[in-house]
């Protein structure tokens, strides 16, 4: 059997682990627990967003987390992500929600910045942001789509295998509990 | 599967009760068959705490779809999520039925170890304030024990399964055999200190009592903090069946465990007077098969257990197998929960916590106890359970800040306390076989009837008003009231229905867990409970039947059974 780069990361994951804890399992369990870690199941590629639609939904993640010296949420593939979920996760309705909201996205970023969506630019972007994630007694359909946008992609980029592993580093065992430690110390919120 | 069809023993069940029973029968000699009518569990395979998200098809936010399908009423429990579906039952193959105006959340898990894979893990003795509360107040029948008759097995069962905390001296909250206790957080230990003072002592928040390990003990590993107890535990740091009483049993050679065994009924033989076995029905083949045992030890959840004894209809039992004093199926509880408070703790906001802890923090019952005023508005008392963290940023934004908010920002402290309360006893809650409906097995379902009283809902409004006390003594601002709609059943602390009883008319179980007129046949779980207190009560099973099933076997050595 050939072994995946994700398998050869999760048997670097068990390895770290202390020895008294990899102690309490014979040795065969403990790698197979691994590979039952390792055989997980990935989101496969599926398409129901029109070219036009996902070139929308593209341009607002990458507006909600760009690249910087850290990968943005365009590389971590948060869009083939909310794809799933329309195909597979959401009601019927709340896939009729984001196709008129992103009908209506478009419609409002010609009327207010002269472009589609895709070629806004960050600051206009940002402003597009701004007024669906303001307060409103019925927000509209525009608004609706681009929160839940948000929702997915803020959720699908940072539980993705690259940020949790090579950004916040998240130590799947820590080992130990304490409840009371400087901040300093950990490194940071994460 | 087995070939053999008689044993000394047999145990109905393999979750918290089941386990015990089977660790205690066979350690003391009993060829012990176990019949549990799920599937069996790999730990190493099937377990999914260190699965992370992105391991998951939909990033752990659930297979909403199949989940709706499937476990429309499982889904209700938080651990029923896209790691942990799997140890929950489905809906359609195993349904009940409940009066429109009276909906009852029924949380089950069918595998080898039932719930006791995906249990909360607190774990309280109750007290003489619990086993007396019936008598004194008069609200269902006298316990035919004490806290005295109990307290060995309280504490057999903490010696082995491995409990942290913190000894209190809580005449209400009897102090155990503990490891050492996991850490408060700094908000957690300045609120205790405030409360304390506050209320001249009245009020303890104390570390939660838990079934995990803080060290190495009896051959299983310490916890190494990862979480999501409720998928299973590679390490086995927490009490599971899994991981400790069915290994243990195994360990004897005398244990002979049969996953997809449904049990329909126990079979009475009218010759004798006592049961002969029970009759099991293959949970794939459907080929049914009578096992027969000297002693039947009823171990399959309060209501299954119910169930089964409700189904065993004969010549000699008409109206269910123990069902003389027409108690059967009746006197239901559960526990109400999450009426409380939170607020945010100003302070530490240079201090974080590492690791995650399986646990919370608890406040032991303060109200009709000997060192508090009665209450006027409600009888009995409610426990109060929660913790404190901080969360994440998830505010309104974009572009590269934003990103850094989400990856550096935490917000202050928040504390939050929450109740968890008795339900009386009441005869009008109660079970019933429903004349349809079946389940997949073709056995009749449960009609459940379990509705909340007025000294439930005086209690869950005592638990907001006092959690806000608490919250405002311990220094919290902007504090938020929680006054959920919780329904009967959600506290998955399902017990009653085959209640003990000082003497036969008033009960099934005599205070040595027979059936009063079947004295082979055991019940030790949640069925077993003439009230439900109002401390988690699982240690309570494990005990009973611990105590039970040593009997039993003292029974049998001097020819009385």
């Amino acid at each position: 059997m050939a072994i995946s780069r994700r398998s050869l990361l999760e048997l670097a994951v068990v390895a770290a682990i202390p020895r008294r804890l990899e102690a309490a399992l014979p040795n065969d369990d403990w790698t197979r627990h691994a590979w039952a870690r390792a055989s997980g199941c990935p989101a496969t590629r599926v398409r129901v967003l029109k070219a036009a639609e996902r070139a929308t939904v593209s341009a607002i993640a990458d507006a909600l987390i760009p690249r910087s010296d850290t990968p943005g949420a365009l590389d971590v593939g948060t869009v083939d992500f909310i794809e799933l979920l329309l195909a597979e996760w959401a009601s019927d309705d709340d896939r009729a929600m984001i196709e008129r909201g992103l009908t209506e996205l478009e419609q409002r970023a010609y009327a207010e910045h002269g472009r589609n969506w895709p070629t806004l630019g960050a600051t206009a972007a940002a402003s597009e942001i701004a007024w669906a994630e303001a307060q409103a007694e019925q927000p509209t359909a525009g608004q609706r789509a681009l929160r839940r946008i948000k929702s997915w992609t803020v959720h699908a980029w940072i539980t993705s295998e690259t940020i949790q592993k090579t950004v916040i580093r998240t130590n799947i065992t820590p080992g130990k509990y304490e409840g009371c430690v400087p901040l300093p110390i950990v490194g940071g919120a994460r | 599967m087995p070939q053999q069809r008689r044993f000394d023993a047999i145990v109905v069940g393999s979750g918290i009760s089941g386990g015990w029973a089977a660790k205690e029968l066979t350690e003391r000699g009993m060829q012990t068959l176990v019949l549990e009518a799920g599937g069996p569990i790999n730990p190493a395979t099937d377990y999914t705490e260190h699965v992370q998200a992105y391991q998951m098809r939909y990033k752990g936010l659930g297979d909403r779809k199949t989940l709706a399908r499937d476990q429309k009423i499982q889904r209700e429990c938080y651990a029923c999520d896209e790691a942990g579906s799997k140890f929950f039952v489905n809906d359609n193959e195993n349904p009940y039925t409940t009066p429109d105006d009276a909906p009852f959340k029924w949380i089950r898990g069918r595998q080898v170890g039932g719930r006791s894979i995906m249990w909360g893990r607190q774990v309280y003795r109750w007290s003489d304030l619990d086993f007396e509360a019936n008598a004194k107040d008069g609200h269902g029948n006298d316990w035919p024990i004490r806290y005295a008759d109990i307290a060995p097995w309280y504490s057999h069962v903490e010696r082995f399964i491995g409990v942290s905390g913190a000894a209190e001296g809580l005449e209400q909250l009897p102090d155990g055999e503990f490891l050492p206790p996991m850490q408060m957080t700094c908000v957690e230990t300045q609120a205790r200190e405030k409360i304390l003072g506050a209320f001249g002592g009245s009020r303890v928040m104390t570390i939660g009592r838990a079934a995990v390990l803080t060290r190495n003990h009896n051959g299983r590993a310490a916890c190494h903090y990862c979480g999501p107890c409720e998928r299973g535990c590679i390490t086995h740091s927490y009490f599971s069946s899994n991981g400790s009483t069915l290994p243990a049993a195994a360990a004897t050679g005398r244990l002979t465990l049969r996953p997809h065994s449904v049990v329909a009924e126990v079979v009475h033989d009218l010759r004798t007077g006592k049961a002969r076995g029970v009759r099991v029905i293959d949970a794939h083949t459907m080929q049914e098969t009578l096992y027969e045992a000297q002693v039947i030890f009823l171990c399959a959840s309060a209501f299954e257990s119910t169930r089964i004894l409700m189904n065993s209809k004969s010549g000699a039992h008409p109206q269910g197998m123990g069902n003389a004093s027409g108690t059967l199926g009746k006197y239901i509880m559960d526990h109400h929960m999450l009426w409380g408070a939170g607020g945010v703790m100003p302070g530490f906001e240079d201090r974080v916590k590492t690791g995650n802890r399986p646990n919370g923090i608890y406040v032991a019952r303060f109200r009709n106890t000997k060192a508090s005023p009665a209450s006027s508005d409600f009888v009995r008392g409610y426990g109060m359970q929660g913790g404190s963290g901080r969360s994440t940023f998830r505010g309104a934004g974009s572009g590269p800040e934003y990103k850094q908010r989400l990856l550096n920002e935490l917000a202050p402290w928040t504390l939050a306390i929450n109740g968890w309360g008795e339900q009386l006893p009441n005869e009008a809650n109660h079970l019933a076989l429903d004349p349809t409906v079946k389940d997949k097995w073709g056995i009749p379902a449960l009609r459940i009837t379990c509705k909340w009283g007025d000294n439930e809902r005086a209690m869950m409004r005592d638990m907001t008003t006092s959690a806000v006390e608490m919250l405002e003594a311990a220094g919290a601002r902007d504090i938020w009231q929680n006054r959920p709609n919780v329904p009967p059943g959600l506290c998955i602390h399902e017990m009653g229905g085959a209640r003990m009883s000082r003497t036969p008319g008033d009960g099934v179980l005599n205070r040595d867990n027979q059936v009063w007129e079947v004295p082979n046949v055991f019940v030790t779980d949640g069925a077993a409970m003439a009230s439900s207190a109002c401390q988690n009560p699982s240690i309570t099973y494990m005990a009973l039947t611990a105590r039970a099933a040593a009997g039993a076997v003292d029974k049998i050595r001097r020819g009385e059974l």
